[in-house]
């Protein structure tokens, strides 16, 4: 027993020694899909390890709380803290919307205080944050503090997070430095002192020493130091405008130098000296308990929401990392195959002298397995490195420094699953050995191909489904998603490997060879073999796919919002008036300013629907019969729409959908599809025209071009009584991209009725982006205007698309590479196993280069088939979701494409090159004679 | 019929027919053979002849389409591939053309490799692999790989394994045909010194008249059927060797013809 086991190890060793090339290619695969899963899971450990190790220092304290917004609870409760001055509200209007932000007061802050200490002494401490603008503010760039100017060159920063602290003691836990390493408390010695954010004096081009004034004060601020953006941003899941728009620092005694500005908190931490969780808990009771407003985050909290989130990047990049794992293994698959092709005559050899069917598997499977213990342990090592390149990926995420450690759990899942799936995948082709009939000993030749036959290759199948099912489930944890994974997934790569296979076969037998000896050998040799070329470029395929999906999705949100976004809006930048009565100010400024290409103003008006005259019968409809007309209708899940409201609720949508009508300015107006009729034009001012933007409750409701709507106007709240209508001349496409400040009805504004004022007036304003700031400092001067650039929700957007794609656009890098290497173990098997025809063609006169050029003509036409299929598929798959977002299919980055399809092509002739390269170089003698 | 201890191998009227699309070519026609223990047989014929068919048939390597095989008296015939494996491993050697060593293990490990996996030699795989490279005159070869050692050496180690579980028959496929006129003699000389000391039965099949000659009876095959069966130094079977040769010189005209 042992003897034979012995046996088997040594002759694998050995097998794996002499074929040296052939051994390393295997490896590698394996090595890289062992490495993607060891790399992922190590990244996510270490961000978990960041995350959960100093949860005092991220929390700020034991427990810190805010209070919420109008979204945040009961307003009554608000009400009462305000009523007792214990909050301090504050509200904001401007595109007709309006809210209540809520700070505890000094005189709350004092409650807080004051009840700590009679409970707890001097056991518990607090410092505060001390805003100086609402975040809404800050959004639109407008209240005191949001905006720093470097009075030298007159640019400014705007959207800025002011952040007012006690130096002296803020953060708690933790200290932090400038950059040139002086405590903030040192820093911070005056009111005038100021700490920027690295993001604000690279924008500012400001260095230490330098004066800057701050929007909201008169005052002169002197810089005192500069911190890196992530000692205030602890992760991705907030501090998005600190990350993005840059942050700054003053003394909470600097309040006093701005104008307007009631000294407030808006986060409060508090220190327990020798705290325990119990009486963590008691002291977050009581705080709810007794100041019903407020929110607390206690360090627990802290850590179940990490630990939540590390949870799910683990569960994601285990997922992803089989998955590459799943593509190294197809170059396992073609290993297997050619050495148990390789040594056939060598099986039959051995069942000559006695070994049976089961002993060959045996010997061909232990060489697998060692395969897969040798290619893990590689790749666990290779995991290691990747992880300290794509760290860096994990910290501009979490904007903090993730230190490398050893993940245990990370490193057994590597060598678990990277000799688990070597063992699997290999089986299938040790299977074939086994059957190999002994009697080809004596009539050897290259042509025999061992086959396990169809039982025992489906019995080898399922048992692979069977494992495979079985690691799905350790991960999801439910069997019936893990089978209808597998299985789905079985089926997609049989399907996918047909379509390669007869893609192959189709190029290899009708592309023309264009009367070049060359090509129709390499188009010969594909064709003959492109059983494993298929196989191969699954690997290929699966990897370019997800690469491209992830890659082109990004760019179509990206060209969406930079392009179409601006487009529909009619202009980059809008403004709303909460007084209409400003609004010859606001124009004069926009006339004055200088990058102004257009504007448009737009007045919302509040209506009410009466009826609609249908166009070509003159019907008169009420909106009852509308909303009948929307139950009727089917909707794109099934059954109709009145199936699962309530049946009046269709009415009040409608109603809604046309209570507001925008009156607007003929010029500059937004550049929008029609799907039916036309767009406003110079010459309907004055006319009762107007356009609406199609959607399922219009579209229902019968509305169409040349139809009559009749309002009433809504003024304070109550209609008018006066009925005036339009026409709709034309009905736009809807999209995703008709993000606008608008109603679904515009109109020239000379066409309504005069003398009642809108609900909400904005001007939206196409503007260079060189000059946004310069007119944003203007429009300051002017009280309750609000700004809201398009760049702003370009910026989230982007942000929140590169948040959530880094990890899968990293997997499918990782993917990619592993693709690269299945490819080159494939070439390496290939050209391997046509040295005695590259000897033949060498011997009858072709020159290396030839031969090699062959080789990368075939592998060349594999990759752009591997590219075609790939970025084709993705292509596919990114229309339906893009058209599911009602993303125009313009936004589809073609050009990104066909440079994957290009990459593709790169990846396959860099394997080829690197492993045909020796091959093409033998000396014929050597290969015809002695092999 | 002789007893079971007289005759190592026993074939009665074996035939093997091979469909070749709507043609059934008759590779074997009734062939009957005893072997006697101790006894060199050499099979000869031109190619194509059936020599190695029934060569793969004897030893269990393929099966005849009626006839039986008979091994130390047990029928192998319609024995399944587990059972014909083993028969393999314990009561017949092989020693081909090509030596077919395998290319990672070193001579002694290749003799050694049919004992690790005999389930009744209870002999030591290493020291007897030792022994028998070591008469066979490659004791200082023992970890050499084979592509360390020349051709008449690589043969030497497939002999000795061949021999390595004490197998009471040896079939072997042109042994001489990849090696030079020397080598080929101590190939031949090994075999025979092995015939003397352990009285193994061997079957050699050859095209060579030389190795042939050495042979203690000579069957000679034409067209699946035996042409002639007699002492390699009787008149008879020089009468077998003219006829041979008036065979090949007749394929050779009618291939000139057809030209």
């Amino acid at each position: 027993m042992f003897q034979k086991f012995g046996f088997y190890i040594k002759h694998s060793l050995n097998d794996l020694r002499v074929n040296g090339q052939r051994t390393f290619f295997a490896l590698l695969c394996i090595a890289a899909g062992v490495a993607a899963i060891v790399s992922l899971q190590t990244l996510a450990g270490m961000i978990s390890n960041t995350l959960t190790d100093n949860l005092q220092r991220n929390n700020r304290g034991d427990i810190q709380f805010t209070t919420e917004g109008e979204f945040g609870g009961d307003e009554a409760i608000f009400q009462n803290a305000v009523d007792d001055g214990l909050l301090v509200e504050e509200t904001f209007s401007g595109f007709g919307q309006s809210g209540s932000q809520y700070y505890v007061s000094e005189a709350g802050l004092q409650a807080v205080r004051d009840w700590l200490n009679g409970r707890y002494g001097d056991q518990v401490e607090l410092t505060y944050r001390q805003p100086l603008a609402s975040q809404i503010e800050v959004i639109f760039g407008s209240g005191a503090g949001t905006a720093i100017t470097d009075p030298v060159s007159g640019v400014d920063a705007s959207q800025l997070s002011p952040i007012l602290i006690d130096s002296a003691v803020y953060p708690y836990y933790n200290s932090i430095e400038t950059q040139a390493g002086t405590p903030l408390s040192e820093a911070l010695s005056s009111p005038e002192s100021i700490v920027l954010s690295d993001k604000v004096t690279e924008q500012l081009d400001l260095a230490v020493g330098d004066s800057v004034r701050i929007s909201g004060s008169d005052a002169s601020f002197i810089v005192t130091g500069i911190v890196n953006t992530d000692v205030e941003v602890t992760n991705p899941l907030e501090g998005f405008f600190n990350s993005q728009f840059g942050f700054y620092y003053l003394d909470v005694s600097a309040v006093s130098l701005f104008t307007d500005v009631t000294p407030r908190a808006n986060t409060i931490f508090l220190r327990i000296e020798n705290a325990t969780p119990e009486l963590v808990n008691e002291i977050n009771s009581g705080l709810q308990e007794n100041f019903p407003f407020v929110q607390t985050t206690t360090t627990e909290d802290l850590r179940e929401n990490y630990t939540q989130l590390s949870d799910a990047i683990s569960d994601l990049v285990t997922v992803m990392g089989l998955v590459s794992m799943l593509i190294g293994s197809i170059g396992i698959i073609n290993t297997m195959q050619v050495i148990v092709r390789r040594r056939t005559v060598e099986v039959a050899v051995l069942k000559t002298i006695g070994l049976q069917a089961n002993q060959v598997t045996t010997l061909f499977l232990v060489e697998a397995v060692i395969m897969g213990v040798i290619g893990s342990i590689a790749g666990v090592a290779l995991g290691w490195i990747a992880t300290f390149a794509i760290k860096g990926v994990a910290e501009s995420i979490f904007t903090t420094d993730i230190p490398f450690v050893i993940v245990p759990g990370a490193v057994v899942n590597g060598l678990v699953v990277g000799i688990l799936v070597t063992t699997i995948f290999g089986f299938l082709p040790t299977l074939t050995a086994g059957q190999v009939r002994p009697g080809i000993v004596l009539r050897p030749t290259d042509n025999i191909v061992p086959r396990a036959g169809i039982l025992r290759s489906l019995f080898a199948i399922l048992v692979i489904m069977l494992v495979l099912i079985g690691l799905a489930y350790t991960i999801t944890g439910n069997f019936g998603i893990s089978a209808a994974a597998v299985i789905g997934s079985f089926f997609a790569v049989a399907i996918l490997y047909g379509l390669l296979n007869l893609m192959i076969w189709i190029v290899g037998r009708f592309f023309p060879s264009f009367g070049s000896v060359d090509l129709k050998i390499s188009l010969r040799q594909m064709a003959a073999g492109r059983a494993r070329a298929a196989v191969t470029l699954l690997a290929l395929v699966i990897g370019v796919f997800s690469l491209s999906l992830i890659t082109l999705f990004a760019q179509s949100i990206n060209n969406l919002l930079s392009t179409t976004l601006e487009d529909a809006a009619g202009g980059n930048l809008a403004i709303s008036l909460e007084s209409p009565d400003n609004l010859e100010t606001v124009i004069n400024l926009i006339d004055a300013q200088e990058g102004v290409n257009g504007y448009n103003i737009n007045r919302s008006y509040s209506v009410q629907f009466v009826e609609l005259v249908e166009g070509d019968t003159g019907d008169v409809v009420s909106l009852a019969q509308i909303g009948d007309r929307i139950n009727n209708a089917e909707t794109p899940f099934g059954g109709t729409f009145g199936d699962d409201e309530d049946p009046d609720a269709s009415q009040e949508l409608f109603a809604q959908t046309v209570g507001t009508i925008d009156a607007r300015t003929m010029d500059d107006l937004p550049d929008r599809t029609f799907r039916e009729g036309r767009g406003l034009t110079a010459g309907d001012e004055g006319q009762p025209v107007a356009v609406m933007t199609g959607s399922f409750i219009t579209d229902n409701a019968g509305v169409s071009a040349g139809d009559t709507m009749r309002f009433q106007l809504i003024v304070d709240g109550e209609p008018t009584g006066d009925v005036f209508e339009f026409m709709i001349v034309g009905i736009e496409e809807s999209s995703f991209a008709n993000v606008g400040f608008d109603g679904a009805i515009y109109a020239p504004v000379e066409s309504f009725p005069q003398g009642f004022a809108p609900t909400n007036t904005s001007v939206i304003v196409d503007i260079e982006d060189e000059f946004v700031p310069a007119l944003r400092r203007e429009l300051t001067s002017i009280p309750g205007t609000f700004v809201f650039d398009t760049a702003f929700i370009t910026a989230l957007l982007n942000s929140l698309i590169g948040t959530f794609t880094a990890f899968p656009t990293l997997v499918a890098i990782l993917g990619l590479i592993v693709g690269g290497v299945v490819i080159a173990n494939s070439v390496a098997l290939t050209t391997m196993e046509r040295r005695s025809e590259i000897a033949v063609m060498k011997a009858v006169g072709l020159q290396r280069e030839r031969v090699l050029s062959m080789i990368l003509v075939e592998n060349g036409i594999l990759g752009v088939i591997g590219g075609l299929v790939g970025v084709g598929i993705g292509l596919i798959a990114l229309i339906q979701l893009v058209s599911a977002f009602g993303v125009p299919s313009s936004a589809v980055p073609i050009g990104t494409a066909l440079l994957l399809m290009g990459l593709c092509v790169v990846v396959s002739l860099a394997a080829a090159i690197t492993t045909a390269w020796g091959a093409s170089g033998e000396k014929p003698l050597n290969v015809l004679r002695y092999e | 019929m002789a007893t079971q201890s007289e005759f190592v191998l026993q074939v009665d009227n074996i035939t093997k027919d091979l469909k070749l699309g709507e043609v059934t070519v008759h590779i074997l026609r009734g062939i009957t053979l005893n072997v006697k223990r101790g006894e060199v047989l050499g099979i000869i014929g031109p190619s194509g002849s059936g020599k190695s068919t029934l060569l793969g048939i004897i030893g269990g390597l393929d099966s005849p389409t009626t006839g039986k095989v008979y091994l130390d008296g047990q029928d192998v015939t319609n024995l399944n591939e587990r059972k014909l494996t083993t028969v393999r491993n314990e009561k017949i050697g092989f020693v081909f053309q090509q030596f077919n060593l395998i290319p990672t293990l070193t001579a002694q490990e290749n003799v050694s490799l049919p004992i690790q996996f005999s389930k009744t030699n209870k002999n030591n795989p290493d020291k007897r692999a030792k022994a028998l490279l070591t008469t066979l005159g490659l004791g200082d070869r023992l970890k050499h790989r084979p592509n360390q050692l020349s051709g008449g050496q690589q043969q030497r180690v497939a002999i000795a394994r061949a021999l390595a579980n004490e197998p009471p028959l040896l079939l072997c496929d042109e042994p001489t045909g990849n090696l030079d006129t020397e080598s080929g003699e101590r190939v031949m000389a090994a075999l025979q010194e092995i015939r003397e000391t352990l009285n193994a039965t061997v079957v050699i099949v050859t095209h060579d008249m030389e190795v042939a000659s050495q042979c203690d009876r000579v069957v000679t095959l034409i067209d699946g059927e035996i042409a002639s069966d007699v002492d390699p130094r009787s008149t008879a079977q020089r009468a077998g060797v003219k006829m041979l040769k008036d065979k090949r010189a007749t394929d050779e005209l009618s291939a000139l013809a057809k030209e």
